[in-house]
């Protein structure tokens, strides 16, 4: 019995990430977003005319760009350098939900609990703590911590970002900091964008590489 | 000696399950790239965000660069990043997530935008 539920859960899990979206994916959306809103919303044009003496308007060095790495990024898993560890733990927001804060909570076969910050509060308290989580069994078998996790690309972040990338007296921290806060609404828009797709199921970060289709 | 076949299969006929999920797990497996070290010092060491897009000498480089990619690499390989240090040379960072790995593509250029180093490394996962 066990030995058939090992070999169902190795052969399902691997499914899994079909149900979110691809980082491509993302990555296509933020830049169409980006572009309509530069089309039809005046103060988001009248902002990047602002700025674009210190951040080019398209290109490799523009606020779009920016965007579209900050989509990509925010479903690291663990990247050295990056605080968010497994930051897909954080990407669900289930509004009915009364028990579990409103995040993942749905962890196979058939557990409950809570497993990430609600990606609401992730997207928008600024260095918001991550879930401390640790996978308990029979779960434990492919999986490491989520523990000791921060945010640093909430929407209160880019905010932060933005006072520096326009205050700043030097070029080079203007540039950063604007490349920053692009980077963090790239991030925060990812998490708008996770919110299209109906999905409570955990992340396949607790896949191992092996099985990772 | 079909009587003994019949025999074998009745012996492990009970572990089927168990062959089959090894044989997935191998399978698997084997589909794996070996990880390429973080490389250290960090290639990107002195290098910052450049102020202006890259020159057309760069561009063109990157993009046949990305051109020698397997087919798989160049469908998800995005420009990332194009760096700038003091002394007039640029780094361009290409992205390539493929089966939830981030592979990193470090390309360097002199100061006349000749490409002289290549650097590519596993950096990390990802999870949607």
């Amino acid at each position: 019995m066990k030995t058939r539920f090992i070999i169902i859960l190795s052969l399902v899990w691997p499914c899994l990430d079909l149900f979110g979206h691809d980082q491509n994916v993302h990555e296509a959306i933020t830049v169409h977003a980006a572009d309509v809103a530069y089309a039809h919303s005046p103060g988001f044009k009248e902002f990047l005319n602002t700025v674009s003496a210190d951040k080019p308007l398209s290109g490799l060095t523009s606020g779009t760009n920016s965007m579209r790495v900050g989509s990509h990024h925010e479903d690291f898993a663990d990247e050295p350098g990056d605080v968010g560890g497994k930051r897909s733990l954080n990407h669900f927001y289930d509004p009915l939900d009364t028990n579990f804060d409103k995040g993942l909570s749905d962890i196979p076969p058939d557990i409950r609990g809570v497993a990430g910050t609600n990606s609401f509060k992730w997207a928008s308290i600024s260095n918001c703590a991550g879930f401390d989580y640790r996978l308990r069994p029979p779960a434990h078998i492919s999986a490491t911590d989520n523990v000791n996790t921060s945010n640093i690309w909430t929407w209160q972040n880019a905010r932060g970002y933005e006072w520096l990338g326009l205050t700043a007296t030097n070029l080079l921290g203007r540039q950063t900091n604007l490349d920053n806060m692009f980077r963090g609404v790239g991030q925060v828009m990812h998490l708008l964008e996770d919110t299209s797709q109906s999905r409570m199921s955990i992340s396949p970060d607790f896949i191992p590489p092996f099985l990772r289709s | 000696m079909k009587e003994m076949i019949m025999k074998t299969l009745k012996k492990y006929s009970n572990h089927f399950g168990l062959v089959l999920a090894l044989c997935v797990l191998a399978i698997s497996g084997c589909s794996c790239s070996a990880p390429k070290p973080v490389p250290t010092p960090d290639p990107l060491a002195g290098f910052h965000a450049a102020s202006k897009n890259p020159e057309q000498l760069i561009i063109d480089d990157y993009q046949s660069y990305i051109k020698t990619l397997s087919p798989d690499e160049q469908k998800y390989a995005t420009v990332d990043y194009f760096f700038e240090d003091g002394a007039g040379r640029h780094a361009v960072e290409i992205m390539i997530t493929l089966n939830h790995t981030n592979w990193r593509h470090i390309l360097i250029y002199d100061k006349n935008d000749k490409r002289i180093k290549t650097i590519k490394y596993i950096s990390g996962h990802s999870a949607s």
